[in-house]
């Protein structure tokens, strides 16, 4: 496997060019080593962490997985703390954009662009899927490119910051208004324009409660979005691709079988 | 797989078996199309499918209620089920259930009486009467619903079983399952007018009324597309289970409409019957 490609997110200089973990928001691009020409699918994949950190296991294996499978992953390194949201989403809808933008370099289909992410990383990719404007600037000469990803894929994602959908531990923290719980509910902005939608989560996860995926199915079905979605009985949060599970292992090939004409 | 005897759910003497004047006459019914031409009355029983190499001893076991708006029992939700389980090592008894013009509470007794008959019988049958399960699809996953959920909704008299073996199945199986039933209650109360209100009756067959944690772990299987039964009862169903603790599994596919059965003619869902491989695999299942 080579060297991902790097391209920085933002111009050398700009005010959201902060450096997080120690790198400059930007994405890492694998590319298929196929016989096949191309242009392929993409998918920028949003590692989890809880807005604090990236998992590594959710970011660049995904990615080289995918690139395996003829499609481009494009791990997305998006500012985390003590950057607070919307900074990510900034980040994620200006990934998306770019990546439309420089398409016959990159060698991709700009209306094969997926995102896929894992716990708050899915939370990240949800919120880029219902409110892709959310983080439009005038003077960005990017803007003119859609940021609403093609299809999204949502792995034990938060899709709700309402209590109900929180972990107990999390229920009490008043650290939140309630217009920005509200806000920052994708599962609120669910509706026709939302992009197919792929789902994974594990019933008895402790950390992200299951009824997150049940109600976002719910609500792309209530809204005629094309939804599949995979939840297991058993597993703890935080899995990534479950290669080491017998029985989890199998929610990637489920995820191949659901992107059969991208590939 | 080796077909056995027939197991008759109720004695040879039962006002629920039906009489050879009601068959004869039922059949004038369906052939002049007063009553669905796709069902049979018949008499309530299981029909029993041993495996040829069974994947444990004693063999883990299914019944399979085939679907068909409680107007008939769908061919190709019976046998061709039973098929599916046999070859994995598991045995599946198929349950025929009563039908229109018969309604509520009658299959809900019968499928109680099947689970406690398969248990008394386990010995006999080579089964193992604590991994045994029910798969219903469409209507027949509605009677698995209330049979694991509602277990001892209907006390029938003639249920001499009900004291020593619980109805409870030990895991079921929901393929694109409605949780409530239209059709059921519309029968019934044409058949059993008087006996409750229909108000009574939609309430007694409302499925999610009847999750609470003693619910046996629950596979939930359905489509988007399906246009008889909206996916949304699949979330619901789903949602109950998540809210009481019920280990549960949920899978969700954008394509095909109603009726995919196991999936053996729809590539599209066709992993649906590979998760349950996986999901049963703890009871030996072998993987085709």
């Amino acid at each position: 496997m080579s060297e991902p490609r790097i391209i920085n997110l933002w111009p050398e200089g700009h005010p959201f060019n902060q450096e997080t973990l120690g790198v400059l928001p930007r994405l890492e691009v694998y590319t298929p080593e196929t016989p096949a020409k191309g242009p392929f699918a993409v998918i920028i994949i949003c590692p989890g962490g809880a807005y604090r950190h990236r998992a590594y296991h959710e970011g660049e294996p995904v990615a080289q997985l995918l690139a395996d499978h003829g499609i481009v992953g494009a791990v997305l390194q998006y500012r985390v703390a003590p950057h607070d949201f919307p900074a990510p989403q900034i980040d994620a809808c200006r990934a998306v954009r770019l990546v439309r933008s420089m398409a016959s370099e990159l060698n991709i289909d700009p209306d094969r662009v997926g995102m896929m992410g894992f716990s708050a990383g899915g939370h990240l990719t949800a919120m880029t899927g219902v409110l892709p404007n959310f983080a439009k600037f005038d003077d960005d000469p990017l803007a003119t490119y859609d940021a609403r990803p093609n299809r999204i894929i949502l792995a034990y994602a938060v899709l709700s910051f309402e209590r109900a959908y929180l972990a107990k531990e999390d229920q009490n923290n008043n650290s939140m208004p309630d217009e920005a719980r509200t806000i920052f509910s994708p599962l609120k902005h669910v509706n026709a324009d939302t992009p197919p939608t792929f789902l994974f989560h594990t019933a008895d996860d402790e950390r992200v409660p299951v009824r997150n995926s049940i109600s976002f199915a719910a609500a792309c079905a209530a809204n005629g979005v094309p939804v599949e979605a995979h939840i297991y009985p058993h597993g703890l949060h935080g899995l990534g691709l479950a290669k080491d599970d017998p029985i989890l292992a199998s929610w990637p090939s489920l995820f191949w079988d659901w992107l059969s004409d991208w590939r | 797989m080796i077909r056995k005897n027939d197991i008759n759910l109720w004695s040879d003497d039962s006002t629920k078996n039906p009489t050879a004047e009601e068959i004869a006459q039922d059949k004038i019914l369906r052939a002049s199309g007063e009553r669905d031409e796709r069902g049979v009355m018949e008499r309530p029983r299981l029909q029993v499918y041993m495996p040829e190499q069974p994947a444990a001893d004693p063999c883990p076991a299914f019944i399979v209620c085939p679907g068909g708006g409680y107007t008939f029992l769908a061919d190709h939700e019976s046998e061709p089920v039973a098929e599916w389980f046999t070859k994995r090592g598991f045995a599946a008894l198929v349950l025929r259930y009563h039908i229109a013009p018969v309604g509520y509470p009658a299959p809900f007794a019968d499928a109680a009486r099947a689970m406690r008959l398969a248990r008394a019988n386990a010995d006999a049958l080579g089964i193992d009467p604590e991994r045994l399960g029910m798969i219903g699809f469409s209507a027949g996953a509605h009677l698995t619903a209330m049979t694991g959920f509602k277990p001892d909704l209907i006390q029938d008299e003639e249920d001499d079983l009900a004291e020593d073996f619980s109805a409870r199945p030990d895991r079921i199986v929901l393929a694109y399952a409605p949780i409530k039933s239209v059709h059921g209650r519309e029968r019934s109360a044409h058949h059993f007018a008087g006996a409750s209100s229909p108000a009574e009756i939609e309430a007694a067959m409302d499925v999610i009324s009847g999750i609470d944690s003693s619910a046996p772990p629950t596979f939930i299987y359905h489509t988007q597309p399906d246009e008889k039964v909206p996916v949304a009862n699949a979330m619901e169903l789903a949602s109950a289970c998540a809210a009481n603790g019920v280990p549960f599994a949920l899978h969700v596919y954008p394509n095909c409409n109603h009726g995919t059965v196991m999936g053996q003619r729809f590539p599209e869902v066709a992993s649906w019957a590979g998760l349950l491989e996986d999901w049963l695999s703890d009871w030996g299942m072998v993987k085709a």
